[in-house]
């Protein structure tokens, strides 16, 4: 991958007709950036930025939603039913909530799934990897890259290459169909194992299907490699899970920088969560520092275990770990989308060829709401993370003898990255002025921002409408 | 048999009071008003997912809260044209349903499925189960409006 100063730069020629060249203006000196409800974001942050005779007097990002109260939503609800509320927390990441909910019940009360259903978990959660990161690679990251203010305009100029990506993203959703029910608020998917099996017409069609998608994942790569990322280093902690068979996205320890290897169920003890007055959402730190969750965490810490075919992506698109540039999140999700594919097309491959015994998955004696009112339990906390698009997702859940949640805790990847955002912000400042115009500045702080792919919430979707007839 | 391929999609976040409305009434229609030939989906707060679906149908009702100024429960229904936004001035999200965003989008695709959008009026959308009282008194009335809504055009 070419790397550059100057992001709106572009020589592919399916996007040539996109390119909007930033005029240079007077080198700034004194900057205040207040970039109120940044645009590409899931939610509401701003970027408030006040520079004065080249020196940074403020350097924030603030989340301005409101809190959701999820945690208090589960309290006094019954274990068996939070997969089902916390899967709302996220319109993108409603599969990888409910598998982190799904674990940290099964940790609670001591259920150890079959493998089978393991299996499934991770061809669900593989799915909702490439689903996202194809989002926003598209729709969020290529408009930066080419000038244009959303994918509105692209859609005119670029019209295969978003049919493709939209193409890529239905391979995605559909997988969530067959194997969940539907991908949003997954149904299927409880503690223990499965409601229902995927029919095999369904896992049949999403396997041709996947293997569709590798030339369109082909021709993404040749699309991305050839745009121009900003050049930017801070090196920082990189925190995921880990584990010694595969690139960890289910299962693992948690590890930073490879090192500090630290059970899940210790999380608390890895890194702290605190509040800040401007914003609301809680900033994290390790060892007092800020720390980095999502897909260029998981590449350095994992690279090696990459499948073939990905780790050809990351060579191509010149992506090595460590890598300590934050705009290149978004080509190691690039080659995360690769690892995911092939993965799913091994899983799919393997069910095609010795079918899925629902004797190991079903879980007939899920129990009726008369049943979990009558039984009795261990008082326990239990604790599940995995990696969603973002980086590691951790619910905890305390439950009483009546098996209802008494307390919960649910520490979401954007939270964790607030820190090393601002960090970034601190260090690229700085670095622009004398370089670059405020306006400039401005867009390579947006751009960083979106970089991460923060998900602020899921806000409700509401619609101010006037009807005129 | 119908002539037309035609989907009642219901939208909305049962979690969040009355941005529910969409998926309640869905869920009436399908229990006390179900019509042959016509797919019947819950799309909760699904976004682009939404944009591939649609355009599966020639013809597509959206349920859905709007805020637009009225009493609260009061029931519209129109095509998409006839429908002014005034959410989102671009593509600012995709993780929520940005309905805004998907219109676009599947206008400038190229997508011919004709979108009629059934608007109720919220009232209370804090987070919580169950709808607002005002809501919840015009809700069977809401069901039977739109019922016959999707009997004169659809059926």
């Amino acid at each position: 991958m070419t790397k550059s100063s100057k992001p709106k730069i572009n020589s592919h020629p399916e996007w040539s007709r996109g390119i909007v060249a930033l005029k240079q203006g007077r080198r700034a000196k004194n900057v205040k950036v207040d970039v109120h409800y940044l645009t590409r974001v899931e939610g509401h942050g701003n970027i408030v930025v006040d520079v004065k005779e080249g020196k940074l007097a403020k350097c924030e990002f603030q989340v301005i939603e409101s809190p959701r109260f999820f945690e208090s939503m589960l309290v006094g609800r019954s274990i068996w039913e939070a997969q089902h509320i916390t899967s709302r927390i996220c319109g993108i990441c409603a599969c990888g909530h409910s598998l982190a909910s799904i674990k940290a019940g099964e940790d609670a009360l001591g259920i150890k799934p079959s493998d089978e259903t393991v299996m499934l978990r991770k061809l669900l959660l593989y799915s909702e990897q490439m689903d996202s990161h194809i989002l926003h690679i598209y729709i969020l990251v290529a408009p930066d890259l080419l000038g244009v203010e959303s994918i509105m305009p692209l859609i005119k100029t670029h019209k295969p290459v978003i049919e493709m990506a939209l193409r890529m993203k239905r391979m995605s959703d559909y997988a969530g169909e067959v194997l969940a029910g539907r991908h949003i608020h997954p149904i299927s998917f409880v503690i223990g194992g499965l409601t229902q099996l995927p029919s095999a017409e369904g896992l049949e069609k999403l396997y041709k299907l996947m293997l569709e998608a590798r030339r369109d994942g082909e021709e993404t790569v040749k699309i991305f490699k050839k745009l121009k990322f900003p050049e930017f280093q801070r090196t920082t902690q990189y925190m995921s899970l880990s584990c010694d068979d595969e690139y960890a996205m289910y299962d693992g320890d948690l590890v930073v920088n490879g090192k500090q290897k630290t059970k899940v169920c210790d999380y608390k003890k890895l890194f702290r969560e605190s509040v800040v007055d401007y914003s609301r959402a809680k900033i994290a730190t390790i060892n007092g520092k800020p720390y980095a969750v999502g897909a260029l965490s998981r590449f350095n810490n994992n690279s090696d275990k990459l499948n073939k075919k990905a780790r050809a992506v990351a060579e191509e698109l010149g992506l090595k770990a460590p890598c300590h540039n934050p705009y290149l999140n978004t080509a190691a999700q690039l080659v995360e989308w690769v690892h995911c594919l092939e993965g799913s097309i091994k899983i799919m491959e393997k069910i095609l060829k010795e079918g899925l015994n629902g004797q190991k998955i079903l879980v007939s004696s899920w129990p009726k709401r008369s049943e979990v009112a009558n039984a009795k339990y261990k008082p326990n906390t239990g604790t599940g993370c995995v990696e969603v698009p973002r980086g590691s997702l951790f619910h905890e859940y305390t439950i009483d003898e009546t098996g209802n949640i008494i307390k919960a805790n649910c520490v979401i990847p954007t939270n964790q990255n607030m820190g090393n955002l601002e960090a970034d912000m601190r260090k690229l400042v700085p670095e622009l002025l004398g370089e670059k115009t405020q306006e400039e500045i401005t867009f390579d702080l947006e751009m960083l921002a979106r970089s991460y792919d923060p998900c602020i919430s899921c806000a409700t979707h509401i619609l101010d409408v006037k009807f005129v007839k | 048999m119908l002539p037309k391929k035609i989907a009642v999609i219901g939208i909305g976040n049962t979690l969040r009071r009355d941005d529910g409305i969409g998926i309640i009434v869905l869920e009436s229609l399908v229990k006390f008003y179900k019509r042959e030939g016509l797919d019947y989906l819950n799309f909760g707060s699904a976004g682009f997912d939404l944009l591939h679906r649609i355009k599966l149908y020639d013809k597509v009702l959206l349920i859905d809260g709007i805020n637009s100024g009225l009493a609260p429960g009061q029931l519209k229904i129109g095509k998409l044209e006839d429908i002014e936004y005034t959410m989102d001035t671009s593509l600012t999200s995709t993780h929520g349903l940005n309905l805004k965003s998907i219109f676009d989008m599947s206008g400038q695709l190229g997508i011919k499925t004709t979108i009629y959008v059934a608007g109720i009026q919220v009232k209370d959308i804090a987070f919580a189960e169950g709808l607002s009282e005002a809501l919840n008194n015009k809700k069977e009335d809401i069901v039977k409006n739109i019922s016959a809504f999707i009997d004169a055009n659809f059926i």
